[in-house]
């Protein structure tokens, strides 16, 4: 994207080995002004390798890694972290011990005039102008964090790296300070990339998504286009509940067992599996059943049905809990999504019919 | 870049620092290596009031002083090296350490057999290493000579100190000089069976005092000494080998070093120690003159005259390695 | 390209540094542990000949010996403390520690002239008891308590410190699922101290391994010992230096079984917020038997020989006995501190170079480097004495040859050479004591104040050293206290006219002048108990309701 405001941060072909272990595997990626980028991955998926590259707390085999157009690693050049003007927010929030919260805050900046004022600001950002002569160990875990947000965002860095900031809080602080955080960074207008093993933080929070799978980049794109046409298999079943319905695609139309679902990613027409999330699942009691309903879930606000088709195999549905159904019930199953459902090309599977389903993630 | 100059400025302030407790500029003084320790500011004071001249002394064992010196090379700053064994005296001298001198007045002051025929280092003081008693338990005709002692009949009943004492050392290598090597073994081995091994010669003696062993080798001062504190100490002195070549001595002696800022002042030093000093050296300690003409202190004229091993310090210095060996092999520790 | 620069400019003077004191280090050691590999045939046929087969025998079982006996005494005292209530407990808990402030050859000697045939002991049990005993306190069993007692501390504090923060826990844990005290204690809290007790015993291993002072009022004789004997009493240097080799294996050995004991384990502390399980409360004779060890180990280890010493001191500060005060004694004292304050400092110094290069470049060059700095701990005195007197020499000659003669002044004059040595004997403890402290520093602090704009050097000033302070007190404190303490390095490199309370205590010891020692082994004594009280009194003390500090 050479829009006006180019790039803030692009990583081109960034690989990093850790002995024999390939910690990342030419992974481009860029983020804009302005961009809540989020990084998703199973654990060991190098997502805190790239922020380490990123700050300069590690260096890269190949590529190169750029912020604000400078090149900071990678091409024979390299920029050491305290001059790279990343600012990172650490799992464990790192505030010194020794000094008070507005010191902390403050640690970043030059010995400049608007010093004091920059700091209050930082400080106002994230609420905690009231707090500003206690220390650290005198605050609440979320506080702790807050704090450590403030501190990176004072000296107005280039971009900010938030490495599963949230992880060590309890659920509800985590939800609480996860809009918080977001909203700290629009509000600052700050580039960040943050990093995550939590999916639904990752959906919620970023301008867009990137999923990181062995230290391959998967797939980047708006949260939407991630969860409804993720690009692989992988992203599909990590990204969100899904289960695998064998069909055939003929021009841009998947037949399964549960009727013709216009299908999208598959080039060639044959075999293929299309992703269905449980929420796309329709289940009707009216029109002839082709499936009956097996063991459930209780959800709170919705019921996890697991459905046994007649035609073999299982699909998942969510259904809200006033329309609970019981065991054994039997059921019509049809899908139905607003979007075209992704599509994968089958593997080992004859090309002659669908046979079932392949139940996923 | 500044982590190392910091580094480098902390250096340099601590060579200065520690350069200022250092060496003093020379004004008209005798810097002394000496291996004594008992107490011989008193000797040497009357020296500086005497002429003038102040001493300066670095302590330490004789051997550990020696290998200083020769460490130090041509930048050493010692003038005179004094040792409390005769066999240092020759090893030292072997070794280049000390400078001839040719002076009359020590020549006649020390006699031939208490210095070295070159010159290079002259005895000050004698001790004798002799035989120790409780006169209860011992009749002083059950004693005779060292080697005696290596008999069955004081198993048990003897005290010696260690193998690592340099007077311990020069005892068995006379033993080796006048008896060859495997004789000396016999007696070392007898020595080793009969006797409990102590760490000094005090403790010899009070062990014998409180009756722990009835005979015991010891230096001659050490039991002086006791008796100052306590005339009524139970121990009492036999000189050894009295009628087998004599007693064993050794003397505490000094040279010049080669390197000595001022050889004719150091040499100025031992001339005094040897003759008008002779009197105090060797009172402070109880040890007995060189200068024939200096007579032994009360206290220990009161032992008696003695007959003496007639001195090698040559072989004191050439058969202490094989002393070491030879007490390893008998099995005295 | 400048970037590039940028890198090396900030973090490379770090390494160089690091590089330098480990050359420091390594030099002299190396120098000398050259001499072996042109081996001496004669020499090595007359060092078998006079008992090298012995001392090496000797060296292992004293060893062995002191290692279990401090393990036992310093860790099952540690473990009492900690489990169980008893009277008294309180004041024990940091008591314990008290017999570090005495030196081994301290304890040594009292315990000789304590326990000899002519010492009180024997003579009460004579006069009193009508026992006719009249033994001479020498061997293996006697160096080995003594060695123990004296060194039992090293390992009470690493005990200690494992059992408050990593054990804690799962001992806890083991007591809910049924184990009573004792055996939670063997299977639970044993292996997860092992670690600490590895660490510790490794310490007490090396320590007896260079003693030659200390078991020679024994007449034990290990390979330490031959080397003082050989080069003292054979006047023979290079027999010495061979021997010192051996020594040098026995220390390799030593770091090799803790760190294979030691396993990957290290030394974050935790956050240690489980539940303390309240320790139990001892009743009937077992109590009493408690407080009973408890006191005897103190008694033996402070009480009786601190008592000794003042005993003595009064006699020679009172002027009754033979020798009066010795005006001797100001001086002596002026230099030990000297020496111990310039030695403490430039340790410190250097350790923290060192320690902070390893955080803020963690590559193995760096690592490897940093743990080559330490070594010094583990040479002999003598090794590293005369390892110091070679360089001084080659560098007097270099000097010489550029035209600037320092010669005597350089070698013999200053104290160079001895504080030279002393920091690389000493550099061991302060690093410990700095990486200690810094493990309190995550890395993630250290990461951040990076990102957050800091230079290297600026992080270690405003982010490192304000939180280490406590770790540099000590190691200041630890540095001071051992080069007090020391004798051999300070026998052979003093400078001219040079002498310190360590080198007189043990001239006079050897000599038996029991009424001149006092003082001075007092003041020793004195002095280094001021900081071990104050630096242990507060972490080791067991509050009020049972938990530890």
């Amino acid at each position: 994207m050479s829009a006006p405001d180019g790039p803030v941060l692009e990583l081109e072909e960034v690989t990093k080995r850790y002995g024999g272990v390939t910690a990342l595997d030419r992974v481009s990626i860029g983020a804009r002004r302005g961009e809540l980028l989020a990084v998703v991955g199973p654990s060991g998926c190098g997502k805190t390798t790239l922020l380490q590259v990123i700050a300069g707390l590690t260096d890269v085999d190949a590529g190169r890694v750029a912020i604000g157009g400078r090149v900071v690693a990678g091409a024979g050049a390299w920029v050491p972290p305290e001059r790279r003007r990343a600012g990172v927010v650490f799992q464990e929030h790192a505030l010194f011990p020794h000094l008070t919260v507005a010191d902390n805050v403050g640690f970043g900046l030059p010995r400049a005039a608007d010093r004091r004022t920059r700091c209050a600001e930082a400080l106002d950002l994230v609420r905690l102008g009231h707090l500003a002569r206690r220390y650290p160990h005198e605050l609440s875990g979320g506080e702790q964090q807050r704090v450590a947000l403030a501190r990176a965002l004072a000296p107005r860095p280039a971009v900010v790296l938030l490495d599963e900031p949230f992880s060590n809080l309890d659920a509800n602080l985590r939800l609480q300070l996860r809009q918080e955080t977001a909203t700290v960074l629009r509000a600052s207008d700050a580039t960040a990339v943050f990093v995550t093993h939590d999916r639904q933080e990752a959906l919620s929070l970023g301008d867009r998504v990137a999923v990181l799978n062995d230290g391959a980049l998967e797939q980047v794109d708006h949260p939407a286009v991630v969860f409804h046409t993720p690009r692989t298999r992988f992203v599909a079943t990590f990204i969100g509940e899904a289960d695998l319905l064998a069909g055939d695609v003929s021009d841009g139309v998947a037949h399964t067992v549960v009727g013709a679902l216009a299908v999208t990613g598959v080039g060639a027409d044959g075999p293929v599996d299309v992703m269905v999330r449980p929420h796309e699942v329709v289940v009707d009691v009216v029109r002839e059943a082709n499936a009956t309903v097996g063991h459930s879930e209780f959800r709170g606000a919705h019921v996890l049905h697991v459905l046994a088709l007649d035609a073999g195999g299982e699909l998942r549905c969510e259904v809200p809990h006033t329309r609970a159904l019981d065991q054994g019930a039997r059921v019509r199953v049809t899908v139905d999504a607003s979007h075209r459902l992704a599509a994968f090309p089958a593997v080992n599977r004859p090309t002659s019919s669908p046979a079932g389903t392949a139940p996923g993630g | 870049m500044r982590v190392i100059r910091a580094g480098l400025l902390v250096v340099a302030g601590a060579i200065v620092l520690s350069g200022c407790a250092g060496a003093r500029a020379d004004d008209e003084v005798v810097r002394v290596y000496s291996a004594r320790h008992y107490d011989l500011e008193t000797a040497f004071e009357q020296f500086v009031d005497e002429t003038g001249t102040s001493v300066e002394f670095l302590y330490g064992t004789d051997a550990e002083l020696r290998e200083r010196i020769a460490a130090e090379g041509e930048d050493t700053l010692a003038d005179v090296y004094m040792t409390v064994d005769a066999g240092n005296l020759a090893l030292a001298a072997e070794a280049g350490i000390f400078q001839p001198l040719e002076s009359e007045t020590l020549e006649a002051a020390v006699p031939e057999e208490l210095r070295d025929p070159g010159g290079s280092w002259y005895g000050l003081s004698m001790r004798a290493r002799t035989i120790v008693y409780d006169p209860e338990d011992v009749d002083p005709s059950e004693l005779s000579t060292y080697e005696a002692l290596a008999g069955p009949e004081w198993r048990g009943r003897l005290c010696l100190r260690r193998s690592t004492n340099v007077y311990t050392q020069s005892l068995v290598a006379s033993l080796i000089a006048n008896h060859g090597h495997d004789r000396a073994l016999e007696i070392v081995g007898g020595w080793a069976d009969n006797a409990r091994i102590l760490n000094n010669d005090v403790a010899i003696l009070e062990n014998i005092a409180v009756d722990a062993c009835d005979v015991g080798i010891a230096n001659h001062y050490y039991l002086a000494r006791e008796l100052d504190d306590d005339p009524e100490f139970p121990v009492e002195l036999f000189w050894a080998n009295q009628d087998a070549g004599g007693v064993h001595v050794n003397v505490s002696g000094a040279g010049v070093t080669a390197e000595a800022d001022d050889p004719d002042l150091a040499a100025r030093l031992l001339e005094w120690l040897a003759t008008d000093g002779q009197e105090a050296f060797v009172a402070g300690n109880h040890e007995y003159p060189v200068n024939p003409d200096v007579a032994p202190d009360g206290l220990i004229a009161g032992f008696g005259g003695f007959v003496t091993d007639p001195l090698s310090a040559a072989e004191f210095g050439a058969l202490n390695a094989a002393a070491v060996k030879l007490m390893a092999e008998a099995g005295y520790q | 390209m400048p970037a590039r620069e940028a890198r090396r400019g900030g973090r490379r003077s770090w390494r160089v540094a690091t590089a330098l004191i480990a050359a420091f280090v390594v030099v002299p050691v190396a120098l000398v542990a050259s001499s072996v590999l042109t081996p001496d045939r004669e020499i090595w046929r007359f060092l078998w000949q006079t008992g090298l087969a012995r001392m090496v025998g000797a060296t292992v079982v004293l060893m062995v010996g002191v290692v279990v006996g401090t393990l036992v005494l310093g860790g099952g005292l540690a473990w009492l403390v900690a489990a169980y209530r008893f009277p008294g407990r309180r004041v024990f808990s940091w008591l314990l520690v008290l017999p570090m402030a005495v030196p081994s050859y301290v304890l040594a000697f009292v315990a000789v002239y304590m326990l000899d045939a002519p010492g009180p002991v024997q003579t009460a049990a004579r006069s009193v008891f009508g026992l006719d005993v009249r033994i001479a306190p020498r061997g293996m069993v006697l160096a080995v308590l003594v060695l123990s007692v004296a060194l039992y501390p090293y390992v009470y504090l690493l005990a200690r410190a494992a059992l408050s923060e990593q054990a804690a826990v799962t001992y806890g844990a083991a007591r809910t699922l049924g184990l009573g005290p004792a055996q939670a204690a063997w299977r639970v809290v044993l292996p997860m101290a092992r670690p600490s007790l590895a660490a510790g015993g490794a310490l007490v291993a090396m320590e007896t391994l260079t003693d030659f002072a200390t078991i020679q009022y024994f007449n034990v004789e290990t390979v330490s010992v031959a080397v003082y004997q050989v080069w003292n009493g054979m006047f023979d240097r290079p027999a010495a230096t061979q021997l010192a080799a051996i020594v040098l294996v026995f220390a390799i050995t030593v770091i090799a079984v803790e760190r294979a004991l030691r396993g990957r384990a290290r030394y974050h502390q935790r956050g240690g917020a489980g539940p303390r399980v309240e320790p139990v409360t001892l009743t009937g004779w077992s109590r009493w038997a408690a407080s009973a060890v408890c006191g005897l180990v103190v008694g033996v280890g402070f009480v009786v020989p601190a008592l000794r010493l003042l005993g003595w001191s009064s006699v020679s500060v009172l002027g009754v006995g033979a020798g009066g005060f010795d005006p001797r004694y100001a001086s002596y004292l002026g230099n030990s501190v000297l020496v111990a304050a310039v030695a403490a400092v430039l340790c410190v110094a250097a350790a923290g170079v060192v320690v902070n290069a390893v955080r803020l470049t963690p590559d193995r060059a760096t690592r490897g480097l940093a743990r080559l700095t330490t070594i010094g701990y583990a040479v002999p005195g003598p090794v590293v004495a005369i390892g110091i007197l070679l360089v001084l020499a080659g560098v007097d000659a270099a000097l010489d040859v550029v035209g600037l003669d320092l010669g005597a002044t350089l070698i013999t004059g200053s104290l160079v050479g001895l504080v030279a040595a002393y920091v690389i004997r000493f550099l061991a403890p302060a690093a410990n004591s700095l990486e200690a402290s810094l493990d309190k520093v995550t890395p993630a602090m250290t990461m951040s104040a990076l990102t957050l704009g800091a230079a290297p050097r600026q992080v270690v000033q405003r982010i490192h050293l304000p939180l280490i302070r406590s770790g540099v007190g000590v190691g200041l404190v630890l540095v001071a206290v051992d080069a007090l303490k020391e004798l051999p390095v300070m026998l052979l490199l003093r400078p001219f006219g040079f002498s310190t309370l360590a080198v007189w205590v043990y001239e006079l010891a050897s000599e038996s002048l029991w009424d001149l020692v006092g003082l001075p082994a007092l003041t020793i004594v004195a002095v280094a108990t001021v900081p071990v009280v104050v630096l242990f009194r507060g972490t080791l003390r067991v509050d009020v309701d049972g938990g530890s500090a």
